[in-house]
């Protein structure tokens, strides 16, 4: 019978459609996205009277974006407290016709760091240290010269880490479709010795990664320049292995996005994230202020990607007391079942 | 209105729903690059309309929307993708150079894909809202600013369609049931 059919063939219908979808892996375009979003936020004169007022010292003020401490409120209505860095609208000095409850845009820049909390991994190319990324804020308006900067700033996240020495990159602008860095110092051009040659590799994967993203385009040519002149090795690295890397190789198998570190929490911990072969399983685990394991879980993939994934998991923390707690992700190894041995983590309260 | 922040917001809406919406948009224009550069352009809209957004929570529905729109706008202007549409069932549509590792997947994804091309436009927008977003004929009624009604006659009219034209690849039982 036609009726008795129907719920199941509407059933079969949003199988077919949602396994058919599962065969899609788009690509990740956070960066171009944010990147496009800064420059509107730069120039269009509705949303510079938004922007963050100059830092009284005159220096770029890089500020971790505040997701999680802002996420959960943004959704139920309830009033804001104001990012690290933040100034009210009302305090601007471009002469601002906004109302403080006017919400900001400012340029949001990521900054690709080492995650220092595995081992190094082999790639097609030589061991490197996985990347990630952390989103940074500045009010400068020179958005690759904030990026260029932040790379050799310790980041905020404890397990991550930087090994770009500081200096090394004078400039970097995109010039007839190609991106070029100019590296301030004849010398950069050895491996300096406080740097084992992983380090160095991860290094220039650094500054290859930021400054495409700071230009706003993953795929850009990449060319190191010293005076105008092509360098083929950066801290004694060759440049081009560095850029032909697959991103799968280079990045972090799997990272956080939210929470950020000190969040605080009331009664469900998002996590969201990225990662790489997410089919295999994502595995989270909370500890408390003491180390102990209080709750763990994983997560569920259907994509059976070859691009990057993300991932959402809401976990419900009601069970635990008010306190500091650590939020860590791995993921395993779709092929053997293993636990990779790289971990993302962050810190939040419950209140 | 409260104060908020569009770029924190921004990112926890692209974790949550690109991956979806990207699909979403390549089952209305089949072209994967296309449907990524419409969603994109719709995730930098929304935030420069942030403001202008009375309830943030309402941001995922202005994202829906967007995307539906610029779809539409990119099949109506774009007579290459529609020729591309309107081949027929059975043949392989590769949009993606790594489009070759599980071929028998991506096979069916590609059926999926011509059958929903084969359908009248908003017969397929309904189609991918109610079956893949998994939308109330509300929410599509909004998205797509028509009637209760007319979602419930573009998705019964759709849904017969897709259902004959996949039923062969796909194994329909309802189908098997109605042949019986």
């Amino acid at each position: 019978m036609p009726e008795n059919n129907r719920p199941s063939g509407e059933d079969w219908l949003r199988a077919a459609l949602h396994e058919a979808a599962e065969q899609t892996h788009p690509s990740d375009r956070l960066d171009e996205i944010r990147s496009r979003t800064a420059r509107h936020g730069r120039v269009s004169a509705r949303q510079r009277r938004w922007a963050y007022p100059v830092m009284a010292s005159g220096a770029v003020a890089a500020c971790l974006l505040t997701v999680t401490l802002l996420g959960p409120r943004l959704f139920n209505g309830s009033d804001t407290t104001p990012p690290i860095g933040a100034e009210t609208a009302s305090d601007s000095p471009h002469g601002s016709t906004s109302t403080p409850s006017q919400p900001r845009v400012d340029p949001a820049t990521p900054v690709y760091y080492a995650l220092d909390s595995g081992p190094e991994r082999s790639t097609s190319w030589a061991p490197t240290q996985p990347l990630v990324r952390e989103f940074h804020r500045d009010a400068s308006g020179d958005r690759m010269g904030s990026a260029v900067q932040q790379l050799s700033a310790t980041p905020a996240d404890p397990d991550y880490r930087t090994y770009v020495p500081a200096g090394i990159v004078s400039t970097a602008q995109v010039v007839d479709g190609t991106l070029r860095i100019e590296i301030a110092d004849p010398d950069a051009t050895q491996r300096p010795p406080e740097l084992s040659a992983t380090q160095a590799r991860t290094a220039v994967l650094q500054i290859v990664y930021t400054t495409r993203a700071a230009a706003g385009q993953a795929r850009l040519p990449v060319e190191f320049e010293i005076d105008g002149t092509a360098l083929p090795r950066v801290l004694g690295v060759a440049v081009d292995k560095a850029i032909a890397l697959p991103d799968r190789e280079a990045m972090a198998p799997i990272a956080l996005t939210t929470p950020e570190n000190g969040a605080p929490v009331s009664d469900e911990l998002r996590l969201t994230g990225r990662g790489f072969d997410l089919q295999g399983g994502w595995i989270w685990e909370v500890s408390d202020d003491t180390g102990a394991v209080v709750g763990s879980g994983s997560g569920k993939e259907n994509q059976s990607g070859r691009g990057v994934q993300t991932f959402e998991e809401s976990v419900v923390t009601d069970r635990w007391t008010p306190g500091d707690y650590l939020v860590s992700v791995r993921v395993r190894d779709p092929r053997t079942a293993q636990v990779l041995p790289w971990s993302d983590s962050r810190q939040f309260t419950i209140r | 209105m409260n104060r908020w922040e569009a770029d924190s917001a921004l990112t926890q809406i692209y974790a949550a729903h690109w991956t979806a919406l990207v699909r979403a948009a390549h089952f209305l224009v089949n072209d994967l690059g296309l449907a990524e550069e419409i969603t994109q352009d719709a995730f930098v809209a929304t935030h420069e309309h942030w403001a202008g957004l009375e309830d943030p929570a309402k941001a995922v529905a202005y994202l829906r929307r967007a995307v539906v729109n610029r779809a539409r706008s990119a099949l109506r202007h774009r007579t290459v993708v529609l020729k591309h549409l309107r081949r027929g069932l059975g043949e392989r549509l590769v949009d993606s150079p790594d489009a070759a590792e599980d071929v028998l997947a991506d096979e069916r994804r590609d059926i999926v894909l011509a059958g929903l091309a084969q359908l009248p436009r908003r017969q397929r927008e309904v189609l991918v809202l109610r079956f893949y977003l998994d939308l109330s004929e509300a929410e599509i009624a909004e998205a797509l600013g028509i009637s209760k009604g007319a979602v419930k006659s573009h998705a019964s009219r759709g849904s017969a369609t897709l259902r004959a034209s996949l039923g062969a690849a796909f194994g329909d039982p309802a189908e098997e049931t109605d042949h019986a």
